[in-house]
Parts: C-alpha cells; structure tokens; sequence
C-alpha cells in the first residue's frame, strides 16, 4: 500500500477519535468519586460534629425541677435570631422539629451562669445540667405569690417564654436528650473490628505459613488452595446466610439467647475475611528473602524457630497490611451482617446482643421509609476518612516494604 | 564463650525435631478447618434450602410446601400463602448483570489503558489512586448515593420518555449503581495485565511504523486479552452477588420479569434482604433456596466463562 498525504491525514484522524474517547471513558471513574463526594459533603457537613458523635441515638426524658428563687433579669440576650430569650432565667429558646418531624421547643442557648445549669433530677436527686439541643416538652411552674403557669411544647417558644418571665420556680419539667447521635454504632463498629480480628488473624496467619512455608506442594494443598480462592469469590450475603444458621445457633449454645448477637456477626465476618488474610500474609511471606530463611537454618534453628523468630517479624508489614485491608471490609460490611446480626442500633453495646455498626446504622437510616440523608451522609463521611487513612498506611506500608527488600 | 555439650546438641536437636513435627501438624489442622469451612458453608446452606421443597410448613392452620418447579419457573414473587417462584427473579439477574457488563466492559479497560499508557505519571497516579478510592467505598455508601442522587437522573430521564417511574427505582438505577461498584474492581485487574505486556511487543510494533494509538489498541489490548478477561469474571461475580446496594434501589417488584430499564425490578440478592427483619417460618428459610439458585448462578457463569476463556487462548486470538 501506498503511503500517501491523505492516508497519513486519515491515520492521524482515527488516532485522535480512538484516543479521545479513551480518554472520555477514564473520567468516569473521576466524575463517580467527584459526584459521591459532592453528595456526601452537601447532605453530611450540617449534622457532623462532635456531640452527632458522642450522644446517644435515642432520646431520654428526664423529669427536673428547680426551687431556688431567681433574681430578675440579671441575663444578658446574646440577640440570636429565631431565638426567644428569657433574662430571668438566662436560656434561649426556639421551635425547631425532631427526628421524626414532630414540632418540639429546643434549648438552643444556656447562659454559664443560668439556674438552668442547677436543675435538680427529680427521680435521682443530683443536679442535671440542661444541654444545648436538648428540647423541653411540659412545663409547671409557679411564682413566689403562689400562681401556677403550665406551658407546653405545642404552644410554641414564644409563650413558653412568656411565661418563665413571670415564674420565680419550676415545679417540674420534663427534657428530652436531643438523640440521633451515633456513639453506639461507632462502639459497635469497634468492638467488631476488634472480635472479628480476634478470630481470624490467628487462623488466618497460621494458615498462611502453613501452605508457603510448611506444606509440601502436592495435591492436598491445591485442594486448599482452591478452597480458599473459591472462598473469595463468594457474595458477602451468602456468608450472612451462613452466620444464621450456623453462627447463630453456635453462639446461643453460650448466651442463651436466640438472636443476633455482636458474636455471631464477628464469626461471620472472620470466616468471610480468611481469604483476604491467607492471601495478604502469603503474598508478604513471599517478599522476604529466601536468604533469611536459609541463614537462619544454617545457624542450627530450627524450622519453628526459622518462620516464627525470622520470617514472620520481616513479613510483618504486609501483615498489617492484611489487617488495615481487614479493617476496612470490617467497617464496609452490611449484607453479611444483616443476616447474621441484625439491624437494631442500640446505645449500650453488650457482646451477647446485636447492635449495629456504622455501615447498618446507614442501611438503617435510608433503606426504609422516610429516608434521613443527612445523618447517614455525615456517617458516610467518617467511613469515607477512615478508608483514606488505611489506603495512606497501606500505601506506605508497601513502599517502606519494597524499598527494604530491594537490592 | 559457651562450650557445647555433644550429648545435650543431640537432645536439642532432637526436641527441636519433635517441636516442628507437632507445629506441622498442628497448622495442618487449622489450615485444613480454614480451607474445608467453605465446603460445609455450601453443605449447611443447601440443606437449610432444600428445606422448603422437601417439608411441610404450616401457615394458618393449613400446611403447605413449596414446588420445585413452579418456584424455578413462576413469574411472581408469592402468590398466596406460600406459592414462592424466582424464575422472572432470574430473568431480571442475568439481564442487569449483563447491561451492567456492557458497560463496565468499556470503561474499565479504557481507564485501565489510560492509566498504563496514555498519560504522564502524575495524572496516571492520581486516576489510579481514585479508581482505588472508588473500590474501597462500602456498597451501603453507593446504594445510598444510588437511592439519594441516581434515582432523580432515572426519575429525569423517565419522564423524558414520558414514562411513569417509581421515584426513580429502576432497572436503570441498578445498572448504574452496579456499574460503579464493578468498575474499579475490572480496572484494577486490567491495570495489572496491561502493565504485564511483555515491551517488545510494544518496540515490534512501533518498528514497524504503526502510530503509538494504534499500538495501544492494536496490540497492547489483545495482549492482555486473558488477563481483561479474568478481571472482568471477577466483576461479573461481584454484580452477581451485590446485596445492599441492589436492594436499595431496585423497587422489589412483586412480579416480572422487567426488561423497561425504567420500571421497578427485583434481583436474587434484594429478594433476600428486603423484609428480613419481620421475615419468619417458610418466608425466611425461602431466602435460604433463593441463596442457593445465586450460588449455582454465579458458578454457572464463571464456568462458562472461564470455558470462553480457555477457547480464546487455545485459538491464540
């Protein structure tokens, strides 16, 4: 064929198409992240903060009373607006809605100094400090001449603060915690990182060594082999199918209890996550040089000594490597654990009941009625963080390992 | 300096031996549990799934059990008390899971190409980077961006068509929620066959005057055929298998099977998870079969692809 101008000029043209639409397919991957970052941030950034993190999920109603008289109007008004103020008792409040879109009067600024931070708690007799967000729903107070005012959540902030104005006391009142925090889950979640490692690092390891270092290469070893990849190939819901029946049962034996419990749901996650150890820890046991091995033999070790003194302390970044990976599936996981512990989220966590991690609390939040976006995004959030800094250490895990075994 | 006693070398060495033999066995022992847990995982959920077909339950006073064929090939979910069938449940897998692979197929290997050859390192690092940060994102994290973002575009495009859709719950939805979650996985995979191509095929072809565009599609990508493949396996498996995301925002339509990308659908996977908190008796241990059929499914598939493969690779295409 003959190489004109016009062939090369074609050449040319179909070069730049092909490649352009390449390059076009590539931004999908960046416009996805961009678009779930966006998301998340948009919905997330109003509810993460420090109390979403360590108050309880659900309310609590405490019933307070004050009997000290108070001085008039010796509060200054910080002048927030939607804020109704009352300076004889030195507290802010607004209307606002709670979780479950009910209209309830919340407490959105205490002065330090207010009567309002010396309450007394009527069932346990201590001093109950009122918290900002908490809200106030029934209210009986009573001045110094012996009238009685009852206000109420549904008559709106403005009257209720009416009538703290004219009360000397509180004869009682009853303060809802404003809920919807997460500080369970994330207990949750750390307990179950921590049973699940527990579980199957040691097994896990052990195996590890075992088919690299310790195993002839025959058949039965590639009937292990084969087992462990098939492992890695089945759905995470099918584990949780197995965490019922079998997990379920087995912990019960102990507890005496029929449900899903923290236990179970680390059982299942360690049975589903040795596939991911074996082969970490493998492909790290690999990395270390063989020298060592036949160095240390050389000295009159022996072959135990050899892998637990020797090659498992030089392979141990790569295995933690396999628990940073770990780690992160632990956090991720929501189909296993729906099966095989449940999806109550619970604010006192006990090992023997179910309770949910973060990714349930977020399958929780928006998989059924009435959706909550913007809690489960700022969850989202967290989860996003903690994955990035486990990518970053296993980064770097990686590169320090390379570089220290090249020559 | 310590001088050695040739009798207690001996004993030493010895007890040493004796050591390894115990631990050898001892490691056998628990990497034989590690690796046969998978078989009875298998056995205890096939006998748990059979169960349904074999024995009698009673619901309301009557008692009932399911029909193997029926269940196989019935195109509603449950009609009356226990008359369970999953066959349009199978219809609608497989067609999602093969739109999702049409287009996980071409985005993935043409970000993997991108990666490899066709940009400087800082660019080619971060999109590497990105598509890893994309593989770490948990399933419940994109169903809930699919339910939260994903169903207005359906909802949106529906509407376009003129089509009524269920606030944007669809087939469309799934794909492209499934398509997210398979992309990274397929593009990692081709990354690391695509970087495994031997460079004289690359030099060869140059050499012969053929433009670098054309040497990366050309050669460079029928090179790593076998690799692409395995990696796109492994997605296929993985879209199979996806539970949390699925079910957020496939609809769960009672009956099918659904081939309008804008109507509600039902997989294998969201049939399991939805209504498992108030599930009991037969409509639990059902999700048990249902469980079943996905394994075979999956593989089913991973047979056949794989017998694909091979054939790929004996003719040397």
């Amino acid at each position: 064929m003959k190489v004109t101008e016009r062939s090369l000029k074609q050449r040319k043209a179909k070069d730049i198409f092909r490649d352009s639409y390449a390059y076009l397919f590539s931004l999908f991957g960046v416009l996805i992240l961009a678009l779930i970052l966006f998301f998340v941030f948009d919905k997330g950034h109003e509810y993460l903060s420090w109390k979403f993190l360590t108050s309880d999920y659900y309310t609590t109603n405490t019933t307070v009373s004050y009997d000290k008289s108070t001085e008039v109007g010796t509060f200054e008004d910080p002048k927030i607006e939607n804020v109704f103020f009352s300076s004889r008792w030195g507290v802010g409040l607004e209307d606002g809605y709670d979780n479950e879109k009910n209209s309830i009067i919340q407490v959105t600024y205490v002065d330090k100094n207010s009567p309002f931070n010396s309450l007394l708690n009527e069932a346990s007799q201590e001093t109950y400090r009122i918290e900002t967000n908490s809200s106030i729903s029934t209210l009986l107070l009573y001045d110094d001449s012996g009238s009685i005012f009852f206000g109420e959540s549904r008559y709106g902030a403005k009257n209720l603060i009416q009538d703290l104005e004219k009360a000397d006391k509180i004869s009682s009142m009853i303060v809802q915690t404003s809920g919807g925090g997460i500080r369970g889950s994330l207990i949750s979640t750390i307990y179950m990182i921590l049973l699940t490692l527990l579980f199957a690092l040691p097994i896990g390891i052990l195996t590890a060594v075992y088919l690299s270092l310790i195993a002839k290469q025959n058949k039965v070893t590639e009937v292990f082999r084969t087992l462990i990849d098939l492992a890695s190939g089945i759905p995470t819901i099918i584990f949780g199918l197995i965490g019922a029946i079998l997990f379920i049962p087995f912990v019960a034996l102990f507890t005496h209890k029929g449900n899903g419990s923290l236990l179970s749901g680390s059982l299942t996650l360690a049975l589903m996550l040795l596939p991911v150890i074996i082969n970490t820890t493998e492909e790290a046991i690999k990395t270390v040089p063989k020298s060592y091995r036949e160095g240390s033999l050389a000295l009159g070790t022996s072959n135990t000594q050899t892998i637990f003194k020797v090659v498992l302390p030089n392979a141990l970044p790569g295995i933690l490597t396999a628990v940073l990976l770990s780690i992160g599936r632990i956090i991720g996981e929501s189909a296993a654990l729906i099966y095989s512990m449940g999806t109550t989220i619970k604010d006192h966590i006990i090992l023997s009941e179910a309770s949910a991690t973060l990714a349930l609390h977020i399958y929780k939040l928006v998989a059924f009625e009435n959706p909550n976006f913007g809690a489960a995004s700022a969850i989202s959030i967290i989860i996003l963080i903690v994955d990035l800094i486990l990518n970053l250490i296993v980064k770097l895990l990686s590169y320090r390992f390379l570089k220290k075994f090249k020559r | 300096m310590r001088y050695l006693n040739r009798d207690k070398c001996f004993k030493k060495a010895e007890t040493n031996a004796k050591a390894d033999r115990i631990v050898r066995y001892l490691l056998f022992f628990i990497a034989f549990l590690a690796s046969v847990s998978i078989l009875f995982v298998i056995i205890f959920i096939f006998i748990k799934g059979i169960k349904p077909f074999v024995s009698e339950y009673e619901i309301q006073g009557e008692k009932y059990r399911v029909d193997f064929f029926s269940f196989l090939f019935g195109n509603t979910w449950l009609k009356g008390n226990a008359d369970y069938s999953i066959g349009f449940i199978i219809v609608n897998t497989i067609y999602i899971t093969f739109l999702t692979m049409l287009l996980t197929a071409p985005i993935s290997i043409f970000t993997a190409l991108v990666i490899v050859r066709m940009t400087p390192k800082p660019i080619s690092v971060t999109l590497n980077t990105i598509i890893e940060i994309l593989a770490s994102i948990p399933s419940v994290i994109y169903g809930m961006f699919g339910l939260g973002m994903v169903t207005g575009w359906a909802k949106n495009l529906s509407d376009l068509f003129n089509y009524q859709s269920a606030g944007g719950l669809s087939t469309f939805t799934v794909v492209l929620v499934l398509t997210m979650m398979s992309v990274p996985t397929v593009t990692m995979l081709s990354i690391t066959s695509l970087k495994a191509v031997n460079s004289n095929l690359e030099k060869g072809s140059l050499a012969l005057g053929a433009s670098r565009s054309e040497t990366n599609f050309k050669v460079i990508i029928p090179a790593a055929k076998s690799g692409i493949f395995s990696g796109l396996i492994l997605g296929l498996s993985r879209a199979l298998g996806e539970a949390t995301a699925v079910s957020m925002v496939a609809g769960n339509r009672l009956n099918g099977p659904s081939f309008n990308i804008f109507s509600t659908t039902r997989t294998l996977t969201s049939t399991m998870l939805s209504g498992i908190s108030e599930a009991s008796g037969l409509n639990y241990d059902i999700r048990f079969s249902v469980g079943i059929t996905l394994i075979f499914i999956i593989i089913f598939f991973n047979l056949l692809l794989r017998f694909f493969k091979k054939r790929l690779e004996k003719r040397g295409l």
